[in-house]
């Protein structure tokens, strides 16, 4: 026995008419229109556009536009939606977004920030842009990015694993995805190679490296 | 420089771990009973809230639908809902990432569009439907989603197609010689048979010479078979559906069959 129906929204009521129907039929949109006959001309409309996607020739379109292209487009609006979604809160370590927009809003250049931080502007980049493996950071240097850009270390560590996940975080429109490297670079390796860092700072980097593989 | 410094953990791990907070699913299907994630959804969603994010970025990262440890796309938007619901955007952000993976190229392939420009429009109208609905905490929009998610993307796919077809063109004046049809509308005799055998690939291209609604109303009637008209008029029907005339109906499926007779005549006799 049907319960007495509640009043349900269109959206929910076409959900279940596909859900439960596995092809547009006229006997399923009578069915359904009965059940919901506040809903028949809603119903109706819905269906011949059902019908008319499942009979749809496959276009004759030249471009023909590849997933990576299609994944950077959805992302750059899930960016400007996640990006205006409480734009108040500031306080939780997962709202530090980007490392370079933070220290511009503290009023800082990257020179700046890698002064601070007894680092390098190469270094500086490569973290902010995830090219260096996090698991390979020292727990100085978040500390002392944290302390620069005025947040908790939580917050620099947490963005630094996930700004791996892609050039920049996802924030970008772009045809093209930019290219990243293939392995992510030892942060000692990366002091090692570094023109910008004189040798007492390499060496009290360097120092780290072997505390930390004990 | 120099000096002492902090010898402690060097590790990551110790920051990233998150307490998602999973919402429970408030809205009702049709029995009144509140919608309910699959018992293997659940049990997904149970296991992931215990991984620290870096481990959950991970598992939700597994793309082979067989392999163990595959997250399905309903539990995926829960946990993205949940990050959001602890505010972790950058884990949701993350999440996201890993779902249009999986869904965006299907969702592109079902927008059968000719015209590029508009294809790409209603990618993008699907897809923010899809993200504004799943960061809606306040709403149950995003409950059916992790019931079900691919039948709302096709919900909303299907929704959007139509809105976005290229405008057909103007009514054909031509009035086609349809004194062979004994029935107008109707299929008769074999050469109609043969016709229906390729006219639903055909018709798209035939048809939309001479109005989108007499492709409507082609298919409508010889494949999903709509009455003309009806004596109750409560009946859905192409007369009541296109409001006009079950006159003006048949005339839209005789001159559409005589289109497509003519257009595969020569090959069908």
């Amino acid at each position: 026995m049907i319960m007495a129906e509640r009043k349900k929204s269109l959206e929910d009521v076409l959900n279940e008419y596909l859900a439960t129907e596995s092809e547009p039929s006229y006997e399923a949109l009578e069915r359904w229109a009965k059940r919901f006959p506040e809903y028949k001309d809603e119903l109706s409309e819905f269906t011949v556009s059902w019908s008319k996607a499942e009979n749809a020739l496959e276009p004759n379109v030249a471009d023909v536009v590849d997933e990576e292209t299609l994944v950077l487009r959805a992302m750059s609006i899930v960016g400007d939606r996640l990006h205006a979604l409480h734009p108040e809160k500031q306080e939780s370590k997962a709202d530090l977004a980007n490392l370079m927009a933070e220290a511009k809003k503290n009023g800082l250049t990257i020179k700046e920030l890698a002064k601070l931080s007894e680092l390098s502007v190469p270094i500086v980049s490569k973290i902010s842009r995830g090219f260096l493996d996090p698991l390979t950071v020292p727990k100085l240097v978040v500390e002392r990015l944290a302390a620069a850009l005025n947040r908790k270390a939580e917050s620099v560590a947490f963005l630094m694993q996930y700004s791996s996940m892609s050039a920049e975080g996802v924030f970008f429109k772009s045809k093209e995805q930019p290219e990243l490297p293939k392995n992510k670079e030892n942060f000692f390796d990366a002091v090692r190679n570094d023109r910008e860092l004189d040798e007492k700072q390499k060496k009290f980097w360097l120092e780290l490296e072997h505390k930390h593989h004990k | 420089m120099g000096g002492t410094w902090d010898t402690g953990d060097y590790t990551l791990n110790k920051f990233s771990s998150t307490t998602l907070k999973v919402m429970p699913l408030k809205g009702m299907n049709l029995e009144g009973d509140l919608y309910q994630r699959s018992d293997e959804v659940e049990a997904q969603i149970n296991e992931a809230v215990k991984l620290d994010s870096a481990a959950l970025v991970e598992r939700a990262g597994v793309s082979d639908y067989k392999a163990l440890g595959y997250l399905n796309e309903e539990c995926i938007v829960c946990l993205i809902r949940a990050a959001l619901n602890c505010n972790n955007k950058s884990l949701a952000n993350c999440l996201f990432e890993i779902l249009f993976k999986r869904c965006a190229g299907s969702i592109y392939k079902r927008l059968k569009i000719n015209d590029c420009e508009r294809r790409d429009d209603a990618y993008s109208e699907v897809v923010t439907k899809l993200i504004e609905d799943i960061i809606d905490l306040n709403s149950s929009k995003a409950d059916f989603l992790q019931v079900r998610f691919w039948v709302v993307v096709q919900r909303l796919t299907i929704n959007v197609f139509k809105k976005h077809q290229p405008r057909p063109l103007e009514k054909n004046e031509v009035v086609f010689d349809v004194e062979e049809l004994e029935q107008p509308g109707h299929i008769t005799g074999p050469f109609e048979e043969l016709l229906m055998k390729e006219t639903f690939a055909e018709a798209e291209k035939v048809l939309l010479g001479l109005s989108e609604r007499h492709l409507d109303v082609f298919i409508l009637r010889h494949k999903e078979g709509w009455p003309i008209e009806s004596i109750d008029p409560a009946e859905i029907t192409l007369s009541t559906h296109f409001r006009v005339t079950p006159r003006t109906i048949r005339n839209w499926l005789t001159e559409g069959m005589a289109a497509l007779k003519k257009n595969i005549g020569g090959r069908g006799q």
